[in-house]
């Protein structure tokens, strides 16, 4: 081994025959050094830390995603200047309070108790309305109605009681703050987008002067505008109150609900699916009729003929549509007819149509079974259905359908092409400069970032093949301005990925073909087999776990790919999926909603994006198990396979 | 069979690499059009102009049929585009509709080609536009029938085309003009200009007696009669002391709050006009600093924001108002010459500008016409049109053709001027925009209106790419080279099986959840932790360091004994590392930053910039104190260390520690005291230092970036290293070992030195990937495109930039061309990092193979 230049380089340099000579004479410290234990764990320390960072990260995920659907107790809160809020409390922090805080607290606070006060002396009633700034236990001298008497007997004027009080009340409020002037406050979800305007409230704690859970605070999550808190108050049908009761009245929208829905799913299927149908048609003809055109000249027989054609298709279809029509505006006058009325926490009135309610329930009163109930039937809402109240609740149907349908697409075209180049590379190609410049350059392509395969995939594929196919297949498409194939779309997108994930699938079958042994195709050879008979019978076979593994890893990376499909055909509203039940049943040409674009959409384009954090971390769950589930198929499949093969190995 | 299964693998074997090369191919065919050159042709030439006057002004349409001229006397004739023919009787346009009003004195034309002010002898001026309408006849005419696609004819004073789609479409000319304004001067109008505002149009004009006003048109109705009635707010501006002739041309900008006056001796006087009350003049500058010639033409580019002057030594040059720092006009505005294109060959004649770019075409005096970029300083072609001197010249709509007119005739060139806007200079030196203080480098796409001239520079995406690439590496590549190693030398078999496949997962995190929780939860928990955070990076490695210096107190057997529990040790370390950065943060910032670490990177807080420095510098003075101790304190410790204990060694050893820590934090010091001394801070000169490493903290920034984008590019390095490192082979670790090395000692002298090359390479995969990762840097970085090293601030990465503006970019534009260019920059970046890398690994692979 001496002999061998790089050895010698390594074991002979200079300083280190030094180091020897001097270590034979060192003594303890120079053996602890030697150890180099400090670097050892530094090493050791990145180790952790990269741990922990996988760890963290998936455990953060899981929980947040995980724990989005549960339902959260609804918590009334009264400030100490008067307002109430209904809400669900989402998180907290500790902040630096403004310097003006207090101020303005103690101005708020001095209206507030002043209003109460003037309003009973005034009105001096009996009855005891609910203070909502002030808690009163009894014997308090503070409370309200002490303070009221001592006024009404001429101790104390209205001014300086109003002033005593709220300097009480900010000092208790000052003493919440903690030692460094930190202030806590909590963020509540309220809801009731359409009368506060927004959809959450950040409460300082020490402006809190109670909270409670109210029994009857029932959560409406709804289809448009977010949610609604509040308690019940009657239930209208037909404008008339049946219930005032919130027992009774909860009782009489879960007699109903299940019935308003299913009518509104009837009439979201006819408008969707019929109607769709019909208006699919109309567009047809009409198009016959500017493909005519432009085909046979403006005045020919054959556009006279697409003309006629139209017409007659649009007598038939006015006909089929006003009775689907009618049939949808029955449905609809039918569940108009059911409101609810509820309560805010700030007392105002509010009327919901109980049609537009996907779902409620009093989030106080669930027990533990009501509320899994809860959580599980939001994540089936979650899988199976659309989304509602622009893409920011409801379900990812729509996008986990589209991840699917491009992945699948892309698999189909990327492993057949993988497989072959492979074959081409690993068992025809001659062995020489060009094969293996040809390697490094697939190699290459492995790092070539994912936007520039986005790049191409919208100029060539979009911008200049789908554009001649739209030349010679779709002229009326695109004489009306709406390219068929010349704007992104499923196939563009699947085909940039394919294009993207083609290294992955072939080298990962050159190394399963490499790893069948020589012999064996020799043997095959010695049979009498020809070359192609060998690598069907014995070179594929024993590849196979190898190709299955390569196409698996290709689709987890296809699937967890944004970049180029912001380029190629990803959008945020799709009205139609890109595989569904109308002919021909696959629509290569429809853009189409996807995962983990959906992520970066909500979480970034939209205007709620507090609002629909939650959901966002629930998708980035549900993508990270598709594509780990996918990596672990590949692991499993990969060491199954092998298993079968080696026990098969002679 | 088999010939069949050959042919066909072969040919879908070829296709598919084929395919593969045709992506680098296809970006190279749509971005090198960005440098083909400009191509004029002549198209067509007629002997006289129209209107048999010399004209003010020509105009052409959009479709190439026809065109109009206006006369000096105010004589409207459209004509046929092919042959000069006119077509329809002149319009003449006089102040009032009436044959005896006062005739036409002067004409302006805003740079869009169609507004116009007119002047006329009696003092007043007409605003309004001349054009052309476009209509389809819903049926063709029997005189039309047999007009074929494509071809035209003249038809009701207007020219008919048949469209490919069949149909007719007419252009005929049109004029609309306002009412007359009340005389603004007791003479003709000689000189005019205006610019139209949201609250109603502005124009200055030069009179016959040689006085210059600014005017506010405002219209109202009469209540009672309901009529419109106009009135001008009128306001005269005084000439500059001393000079008795009339300017030149007086020019108005596009907000109406300046007015330039231009003597033909190259003075010109500006004037501040924002207050109609009180104009003031506030600049005088000469547009010939030589004084060797004099001005012969001057006009607006669109927007009006930049004056091109032509002089009578064919020089022609671009100004515009900047707001230097220190100026010594009265409005804190000066007027500097930002551009200067290559001159005629002989005095400029004329001059026009293109209504869609900053592009010009300059006549000169023998029959030259040249079509030049301003922004670019590019001359783009030269064509000649005869020997007379060129008179006029105007671009067609599209900027796809160019009229020219001499004293001899007319001539008419198509045009596709290509990319003039775009040359490899303005991608990546820095360019003089108008308006900007100086040149800069700049990317900024698109705009709010029409006249926004789009800046492609690409130095800050791409120094934003390397700055996220920077960042990520110097966080991503030590803590994964460190993990690889522990886990390949000092890990045992069962724990390594579990651990490697762990953070391999973390490579099959899609980017876009990296991306989202950097933007959405990382980013506004840091911002409010930012000392605990910078402590952090130094309080892990230390609870690290003094985790082992506690180990090597344990006796040796007890440390064999446990040693299977030193990596939990390790782990449970972390928390504390972190739990203490936490506790500390706060007092750093009390400490070193006066209470408050943002403020004073804003440049705003009290607190010196020791602090920035000690922490800056800590890293580095560490190094330090480790080469003092090792050169100086080790051969010490070791000639009398050799009658102690174990323990007595490690105590020592301990204390060394606590020495040299003490050590790096007092080079720290002494070293940032001296450069304060020498006046550098840590956070640059201002805030716009470009290589200050610290300064503004922005939420997403480039520290979150680097941190995020560690989830992408650790595994990937780890994975690599790791390799790399079991490939050494076994019996040289034996052997090393065998001869009484540590595990240590095995590890930096034989191992590591054996997997050098293939632990480069798998840092320059991290490398590659880093630079083209896309969604972590659009989510997180804030995607201002600056050019900035401050760890605190953002970036606009190339990916991001192809991202979200390329679905905006029509295709074929020059916006288009260019993210295409970037795409191929990242192509080209990440081909020769990763072909370096691999061709590093192969050798490393066959040196690990010999061994």
């Amino acid at each position: 081994m001496s002999s061998d230049p790089p050895t010698t380089s390594v074991f002979e340099r200079e300083p280190r025959r030094a180091v020897w000579q001097r270590r034979r004479r060192a003594g303890a410290h120079a053996t602890l050094l030697a150890h180099g234990e400090p670097l050892v764990w530094l090493a050791g320390g990145a180790l952790a830390v990269a741990l922990a960072m996988v760890v963290g990260l998936l455990g953060f995920i899981f929980v947040q995603g995980a724990s989005t659907f549960w339902p959260a107790p609804l918590t009334r809160v009264r400030m100490l200047n008067g307002d109430v809020y209904l809400g669900e409390e989402t998180r907290q922090q500790s902040y630096q309070p403004d310097f003006d805080v207090f101020p303005k607290l103690s101005t708020d606070i001095a209206n507030a108790i002043r209003n109460e006060l003037t309003d009973t002396v005034a009105s001096s009633s009996s009855s005891p309305s609910p203070i909502p700034h002030l808690p009163t236990p009894d014997p308090d001298p503070d409370s309200i109605q002490a303070i009221r008497q001592r006024i009404a007997q001429g101790d104390i004027s209205i001014d300086s009681a109003v002033e005593q009080l709220t300097q009480k009340l900010i000092v208790a409020a000052k003493a919440k703050l903690d030692s460094d002037g930190l202030a806590v406050r909590r963020s509540f979800r309220t809801g009731n987008f359409e009368i506060a305007q927004t959809h959450f409230h950040w409460l300082d704690d020490f402006a809190i002067a109670s909270q409670d859970n109210p029994a009857w605070a029932l959560v409406l999550e709804r289809l448009s505008k977010g949610r609604f808190y509040g308690t019940p108050v009657a239930f209208l049908i037909d404008g008339k109150s049946v219930a005032t009761e919130p027992g009774a009245v909860w009782a009489k929208f879960q007699e109903y609900h299940d019935a308003v829905r299913d009518r509104w799913r009837q009439q979201i299927a006819l408008e969707r699916d019929e109607l769709g149908a019909i208006a699919r048609a109309d567009d047809a003809a009409r198009l016959a009729v500017v493909a005519a055109g432009l085909k046979y000249g403006l005045d020919s027989t054959e556009r006279a003929n697409a003309l006629a054609a139209q017409a007659n298709q649009q007598a038939q279809s006015e006909g089929k549509a006003a009775a689907i029509t009618a049939e949808i505006k029955r449905l609809h006058d039918e569940n108009d007819r059911y409101q609810l009325q509820l309560q805010t926490a700030d007392g105002k009135d509010s009327t919901q149509y109980v049609a537009e309610i996907v779902r409620a329930y009093p989030a106080n009163q669930l027990s533990t079974a009501g509320k899994w109930g809860v959580y599980f039937s939001r994540w089936k809402e979650f899988l199976l259905d659309d989304p509602r109240n622009a893409n920011s609740e409801g379900g990812v149907f729509p996008a986990i359908w589209g991840t699917i349908a491009m992945t699948l697409i892309m698999t189909l075209m990327v492993v057949p092409f993988g497989v072959l180049a492979a074959l081409y590379l690993r068992e025809y190609a001659k062995v020489g400069p060009i094969t293996s410049a040809v390697r490094i350059s697939i190699n290459n392509l492995a790092g070539v970032p994912s936007v520039v395969f986005g790049v191409f995939g919208l100029g060539f594929f979009c911008y200049v093949l789908g554009a001649h196919i739209d030349q010679i297949f779709f002229p009326a498409e695109l004489a009306e301005h709406k390219p068929v194939f010349g704007t992104g779309g499923l196939l563009w997108a699947s085909l940039t990925l394919a294009l993207l994930t083609l290294p992955v699938v072939i080298v990962a079958t050159e190394e399963a073909l490499a790893a069948v042994p020589n012999s064996m195709r020799e043997g095959s050879y010695a049979c009498g087999a020809s070359k192609w008979q060998t690598i069907r019978r014995i070179v594929l076979p024993r590849a196979l776990p190898g190709i299955m593994t390569g196409a698996i890893l290709a689709m987890a990376r296809g699937a967890g790919e944004v970049a180029p499909l912001m380029l190629v055909g990803v959008v945020k509203i799709a009205p139609d999926l890109p595989i569904d039940r109308v002919f021909p049943f696959v629509h290569l040409q429809r853009s189409f909603l996807h995962l983990g674009f959906g992520i970066y959409d909500l979480g970034f384009q939209s205007q709620n994006s507090e609002a629909s954090k939650p959901l966002v971390f629930t998708m980035t769950l549900l993508l990270i198990a598709i594509i780990t589930g996918l990596n672990v198929a590949a692991i499993w499949l990969r060491n199954r396979l092998r298993r079968r093969f080696l026990s098969a190995q002679f | 069979m088999d010939r069949v299964a050959q042919t066909l693998i072969t040919a879908a074997g070829i296709g598919t690499i084929a395919a593969v090369l045709l992506v680098c191919v296809f970006l190279f065919s749509v971005a090198i059009p960005l440098f083909r050159s400009t191509r004029v042709e002549p198209e067509h030439t007629f002997a006289e102009a129209p209107g048999r006057q010399s004209p003010l002004r020509i105009g052409i349409d959009e479709y190439w049929l026809m065109g109009w001229s206006l006369g000096a006397g105010g004589q409207l004739q459209a004509f046929g585009l092919s042959d000069g023919a006119p077509i329809g009787k002149p319009i003449w346009i006089r102040a009032e509709d009436k044959d005896d009003a006062a005739a036409l004195s002067c004409a302006a034309f805003d740079p869009d080609g169609k507004s116009v002010a007119l002047g006329f002898a009696d003092g007043s001026v007409r605003l309004g536009a001349i054009g052309f309408k476009t209509r389809f006849l819903p049926e063709v005419p029997k005189s039309l029938v047999d007009l074929d696609t494509g071809d035209s004819r003249p038809y009701q004073d207007g020219i008919a085309q048949r469209t490919s789609e069949g149909q007719i479409r007419l252009q005929q000319l049109a004029l609309a003009l306002s009412p007359r304004t009340p005389p603004v001067s007791a003479s003709a109008i000689e000189q005019i200009d205006f610019s139209v505002l949201p609250e109603g149009p502005v124009f200055c004009a030069r009179s016959a007696d040689g006085r210059i006003s600014v005017n506010a048109v405002h219209k109202r109705t009469n209540l009672l009669t309901d009529e419109d009635a106009i009135d001008v707010e009128t306001a005269e501006l005084p000439l500059p002391e001393g000079v008795t002739t009339p300017p030149r041309k007086v020019l108005i900008t596009g907000t109406a709050d300046n007015v330039y006056a231009i003597w033909s001796d190259g003075r010109l006087v500006r004037y501040e006009t924002r207050d109609l009350s009180h104009p003031r003049q506030v600049e005088a500058i000469r547009l010939t600093p030589q004084n060797d010639a004099q001005i012969t033409a001057a006009d607006f580019l669109l927007g009006k924001a930049t004056l091109v002057t032509g002089d009578s030594l064919g020089r022609v040059r671009a100004w515009f108002s900047t707001k230097p720092a220190r100026a010594d006009t009265r409005d804190g505005v000066k007027l500097v010459m930002g551009h200067e294109l290559p001159p005629c060959e002989g005095p400029v004649e004329s001059l026009t500008v293109s209504s869609r770019s900053r592009l010009i075409a300059v006549g000169d005096s023998r029959g030259h016409v040249r079509l030049e970029y301003v922004t670019s300083e590019r001359s783009l072609a030269e064509v000649k049109v005869d020997d007379a001197p060129v008179r006029l010249l105007a671009f067609a709509p599209k900027e796809d053709g160019l009229v020219a007119a001499t004293d001899k005739g007319v001539a008419l060139w198509s045009l596709d001027a290509g990319y003039p806007e775009v040359t490899l200079a303005t991608l990546t030196r820095p360019v003089w925009y108008e308006t900007y203080n100086a040149p800069a480098q700049v990317w900024q796409a698109t705009g709010g209106n029409d006249a926004f001239e789009p800046k492609f520079g690409l130095w800050p995406l791409v120094f934003g790419t390397l700055k996220a690439t920077f960042y990520s590496m110097l966080f991503g590549a030590p803590l994964a080279l460190l993990a690889a190693i522990y886990t390949s030398e000092f890990l045992g078999g069962r724990a390594r099986a579990r651990i490697k496949p762990l953070i391999e997962t973390m490579a099959s995190l899609p980017s876009v959840v990296l991306g989202f929780l950097a933007g959405l939860v990382i980013a506004p928990v840091i911002e409010t932790i930012v000392p605990a955070t910078i402590a952090s990076f130094f309080t892990v490695p230390l609870a690290m360091l003094s985790g082992a210096f506690l180990w090597q107190m344990l006796s040796s057997s007890t440390a064999i004994r446990f040693a299977r529990w030193r990596f939990v040790c390790m782990i449970l370390l972390l928390p504390l590392g972190l739990l203490a950065a936490y506790g500390i943060g706060p007092g750093i910032e009390r400490w070193l930053f006066d209470g408050d670490l943002r403020l004073w990177l804003d440049h705003q807080g009290d607190g010196a910039a020791i602090g920035g420095w000690v922490i800056l510098l800590l890293p580095l003075s560490s190094v330090a104190s480790l080469l003092f101790m090792v050169r100086t304190v080790h051969p010490w410790l070791r000639g009398i260390s050799g009658a102690w204990t174990r323990r007595q060694a490690a105590s020592v050893d301990f204390l060394k520690f606590l020495v040299g820590l003490a050590l790096a934090v007092a080079i720290a010091l002494c070293v940032g005291m001296l450069l304060i001394g020498f006046g550098f801070d840590p956070r640059g000169v201002s805030r716009d230092s470009e290589w200050a490493l610290v300064g503004t903290y922005v939420q997403r920034n480039a520290m979150v970036v680097g941190f995020m984008m560690g989830f992408a590019i650790v595994p990937l390095i780890y994975t690599l290293a790791d390799d790399a490192l079991t490939t050494v082979p076994a019996h040289l670790r034996s052997a090393s070992l065998a001869a009484g090395a540590t595990p240590w000692q095995t590890l930096t002298r034989i191992v590591i030195p054996t997997a050098m090359s293939g632990l480069f390479a798998a840092v320059m995969i991290g490398f590659g990937r880093a630079v083209g990762e896309t969604m972590i840097v659009l989510m997180a970085a804030g995607n201002t495109p600056i050019t900035r090293m401050n760890i605190f601030e953002g970036f606009r990465t190339l990916s991001a930039s192809i991202a979200v503006e390329l679905p905006e970019a029509a295709a074929g534009t020059t916006h288009y061309r260019t993210l295409f260019l970037a795409a191929l920059t990242l192509f080209v970046m990440t081909v020769l990092v990763n072909t370096g890398a691999e061709v590093v690994r192969q050798r490393f692979r066959r040196r690990a193979y010999e061994l």
